[in-house]
């Protein structure tokens, strides 16, 4: 009886028209006709990433066509990444998001980009904050490395340093800004960081960092983080603070040797007494304003009903570097930083964080002199990895001239 | 939920002014109640319209219970301790010419060490789609359940008609981060008719509807950590997601319409005999937040079942059958985007994919005599066996994955009703021994670390020993002012052979039939 039920079932499962699922190809055509002045690609390192998975594959392109092999059906982010130089490198770059490849042999065509690569990034950022013995955790020790990528000298005074914002708090509604041409802007709705100086006063030499200090103590201090805390900030050369202040619980931020930053502006509209970004990760630029950053230009969201969306808009134009960090792998069908800016996203490994990560850019190769020089594709997925615990200048990152407060641990 | 105890009370109540007492029919022991459930060859069917054909002696009881399990030896998705209080009534009778039964029940589960499951009231085994985090946890669950039987008189000597309804809510409170309240209920409408051909053959059809829905709302008792998901796509695959912050996972849904029917045929001569095969269609859907809501998966299930029973022998002393079931579902991916422009803000359907398969298929081969069946107060020796095959056979498409097994396990008892004056003892000893014939699983994905995978890695070796059980059951019956006193104790101790785990399973209830 059962034989037959079972050969009844197999009769009524043989149905042509069932779509069983097999690994499929997909081709990404790249379309160079947006590049001016000659420059073109002979290899492009083109990614598929699974939104929902976060599974990552990585080919090379060749006459334009990069080809994926072995892809489980679905939804994809689609990154293109090449270098051009000329003397001056450019990064060559296009994107295609939320892709659904579901057929054999499908073709998506990407356009790609140029723009110069930057002389200042993101070399380490330490965002997750730690967990205390007591099971409290401490969140003052964050800080972000800024790396001279380059070989020449450039100078940090004027840089700023901000979140960007791009939706509400649940991401689910991406924000529409009431101003022509959103997709030229990101928008900044937490405090604008900005390094004080007069032009030439911190210069960062080829193969220097400068260390940002949420807050430039030792944290491993036991009275603080009850020796949880990764990292010793005290030869930070900024923080973000402008004087002592006491943090409200109790907590006297002090002021330490670090340079204090300027809080530029502050589109929130109230001050916090330190400068805590999303310990689940976030949307990280460096930019130079070309203009002062004033805070009559504030906008609100024509989709948020709330005002929780004030925020000013920068040009892209003016970011030097971005770098987005998110929760996890949910969040990959839903990014916040436009693809010409970083094309990728990186997440430590829990989603409430306070492990004690961080995320690092990886190294690209390593001049004769034992400069290091970092990968950067626009694409924080394949240009960032995660650290079990951050250091301060890893890889042998020198220490500007003026810092004479810093000791190496 | 006070409202169903009120209509499950009211329906104990109606039971017990339509009592029994005066019936010279009425049932007065243990040993007659369960004889009474053997003897009804269609009471077990869906065709209620049968009922009206057959003697099914009325009887009403009520009782309180205790059940408990304990054990590490079970699947990870079960409690490691249970602990169930209920409260049960049961009844048929009379009214007017139609044929009438009806059960409540009420349950009040505490489980301990519920691995795996962060979302659901129950997970099928063959439910790719559920949501699980790594902390092992106690659950709390009520269950309200109601289920009624009505079969007309037989009209034109000929025909009869049968209506039934199974109602059943369930509410559910994990208890560990990430907490979760969850509420399911399913209603079950079951119509069917029944033909008398004459010389004692019958024929029968019923159809069948049910509506399943639950929804789950996660939250957090400590809200300041973030707890980590995974959305289980089957077979160990899934995708993370977290609950708390404000972009966590939202309350989590399964949408279910079960829909079939089934034919009957019986014959009630020198021999009782049904033969009774259904077909039933099962879809669900599991998707989150209702504001926005985003589908995860989707089953197609095809359930065959089939079941031929005899009773034969003086006084229907003989019981044999055979019973069989069929099951294959099919797990459908959703691919979806979701689309921020104003005013949509909805995840949006691109595409489906059949990404998995499950199939199970179990047959049982079973046969008891009773000894003294023609005496009006039951048997007074039982005895018999039942051989069970069990085969699991499940993949996941891409990236492949498998897990199978396959069981046989053989099963004997024997019973011994002691007959006193006004009271009955019933002792029943039971053993059995399962073989395990086969049984791996194979993960294919990246994520081994998943605790999803965990969780199949662990099924396995349940899924795959050969085990022991031994059991009994000690019931007493004792006859007061024309009411039935109950006492049941039941037992049984599951050891597999090579595992340092057990796994004791025990009830012992108090109540009355009248």
């Amino acid at each position: 009886m059962v034989m037959a039920a079972a050969a009844a079932m197999s009769i009524t499962s043989c149905d042509p028209s069932e779509n069983t699922v097999s690994a499929i190809s997909a081709n990404v055509i790249i379309d160079e006709s947006g590049l001016e002045n000659g420059i073109s690609v002979e290899t492009y390192i083109v990614t598929f990433t699974n939104v929902n998975t976060g599974l990552t594959v990585a080919t090379g392109s060749e006459n334009g066509i990069a080809t994926a092999e072995e892809l489980v059906p679905g939804l994809y982010n689609i990154l293109v990444n090449g270098q051009y130089s000329d003397g001056t490198i450019y990064i060559i770059s296009g994107s295609a998001t939320n892709v659904n490849i579901n057929s054999d042999g499908q073709n998506i065509p990407v356009t790609v980009a140029a723009s110069g690569q930057s002389a200042l990034v993101f070399k380490e950022i330490y965002y997750a904050g730690c967990t205390m013995s007591n099971g409290d955790w401490y969140f003052r020790d964050q800080f972000y490395e800024i790396y001279n990528n380059s070989d020449e000298t450039v100078y940090a005074d004027g840089l700023c340093i901000a979140e960007t914002i791009f939706s509400d708090y649940s991401f689910t509604v991406r924000y529409q800004y009431p101003i022509a041409n959103q997709d030229y802007y990101v928008f900044v709705n937490n405090t604008i960081w900005q390094i004080p100086g007069d032009g030439t006063q911190y210069p960062v030499k080829p193969g220097e960092s400068i260390v940002i200090a949420q807050w430039g103590t030792n944290h491993q201090d036991e009275s603080l983080s009850q020796g949880a805390s990764p990292v010793d900030l005290s030869g930070a050369d900024f923080e973000a603070l402008e004087g002592e202040v006491e943090a409200g619980t109790g907590i006297v931020l002090t002021d330490n040797r670090a340079i204090n930053m300027v809080a530029a502006v502050n589109p929130r509209g109230y001050n916090t007494p330190q400068w805590l970004t999303s310990t689940s990760g976030s949307q990280y630029i460096l930019f130079r304003p070309s203009t002062p950053l004033r805070t009559s230009d504030f906008l609100v969201a024509t989709n948020d009903e709330t005002s929780l969306s004030t925020a000013l808009e920068i040009p892209i134009s003016e970011v030097i570097d971005a770098v987005q960090a998110v929760s996890g792998s949910e969040r990959l069908n839903f990014l916040g930083l436009p693809t010409m800016l970083d094309a990728g996203t990186i997440w430590v490994d829990d989603p409430g964080s306070y492990t004690g990560q961080s995320i690092s850019r990886k190294i690209l190769s390593t001049e004769d002199d034992g400069r290091v020089i970092y990968q950067d594709t626009n694409n924080t997925s394949s240009d960032f990895q995660v650290n079990d615990t951050p250091v301060v200048r890893r890889n042998g990152a020198g220490v500007p001239s003026w810092n004479t407060w810093y000791t190496a641990e | 939920m006070k409202r169903i105890a009120i209509i499950g009370l009211l329906l104990g109540a109606g039971a017990l002014f339509a009592r029994a007492g005066d019936n010279p029919y009425g049932i007065d022991s243990q040993v007659q109640k369960e004889t009474n459930f053997r003897n009804s060859l269609w009471m077990e069917s869906y065709n209620v319209a049968g009922l009206s054909f057959r003697p099914f002696r009325i009887y009403n009881d009520l009782d309180i219970s205790y059940d408990g399990e304990f054990g590490k030896f079970r699947p990870q998705q079960q409690a490691a301790e249970r602990n169930n209080i209920s409260v049960n009534t049961s009844g048929s009778t009379y009214l007017g010419k139609f044929l009438v039964w009806g059960s409540f029940s009420f349950r009040n589960i505490f489980d301990e060490g519920v691995k795996y499951n962060a979302m659901s009231y129950e997970i099928e085994d063959d439910m790719p789609y559920f949501v699980a985090d790594a902390n092992p946890s106690p659950w709390q669950r009520q269950e309200y359940d109601l289920h009624a039987k009505l079969a007309s008189p037989v009209l034109w000597n000929r025909l009869s008609f049968g209506l039934g309804v199974h109602y059943v809510t369930k509410v559910g409170a994990k208890q560990i981060d990430p907490i979760c309240e969850t509420y399911k209920y399913n209603v079950e409408i079951v119509p069917s008719v029944t033909v008398s051909l004459g010389k004692g053959h019958y024929i029968g059809i019923n159809g069948l509807y049910d509506n399943q829905f639950e929804m789950a709302d996660p939250s957090l008792n400590n809200y300041m950590e973030t707890q980590r998901v995974y959305i289980s796509r089957g077979l160990g695959e899934a995708f993370t997601h977290k609950i708390g912050d404000n972009d966590g996972m939202q309350n989590s849904m399964y949408n279910t319409s079960r829909y079939g029917g089934g034919i009957q045929y019986g014959y009630a001569g020198d021999v009782e005999l049904i033969a009774d095969f259904g077909y039933v269609m099962k879809n669900t859907l599991m998707r989150d937040n209702p504001e926005q809501p985003r589908t995860y998966g989707e089953t197609d299930q095809s359930n065959i079942t089939g079941r031929i029973e005899l009773l034969f022998g003086r006084s229907r002393s003989n019981h044999l059958y055979l019973r069989g079931e069929y099951r294959k579902t099919k797990g459908t991916e959703y691919t979806q985007s979701f689309n921020s422009d104003p005013g949509k803000q909805l995840w949006e359907t691109l595409s489906t994919t059949e990404m998995s398969s499950y199939s199970r298929m179990q047959a049982k081969l079973g046969y008891d005599h009773q000894f003294g069946a023609s005496d009006e107060r039951g048997y007074s020796w039982m005895a018999g066996g039942e051989a069970d095959f069990r085969m699991k056979n499940d993949s996941y498409y891409l990236p492949a994955s498998s897990y199978s097994h396959t069981n046989a396990s053989i099963e004997a008892f024997g019973a011994k009703q002691f007959k006193f004056r006004k009271s009955s003892l019933l002792i029943r000893l039971q053993a059995g021994y399962n073989i395990s014939l086969s049984g791996e699983y194979v993960y294919g994905g990246t994520y081994p670390d998943y605790p999803t995978v965990d969780l199949y890695n662990q099924d396995i070796i349940y899924y795959t020993a050969d085990w022991l059980k031994v059991g009994g059951k000690i019931s007493y019956t004792v006859n007061v002012r024309k009411v039935n006193f109950a006492f049941n104790l039941t037992g049984d101790w599951y050891k597999p052979t090579g595992l340092d785990t057990d796994r004791t399973v025990c009830k012992a209830s108090f109540g009355i039939i009248f």
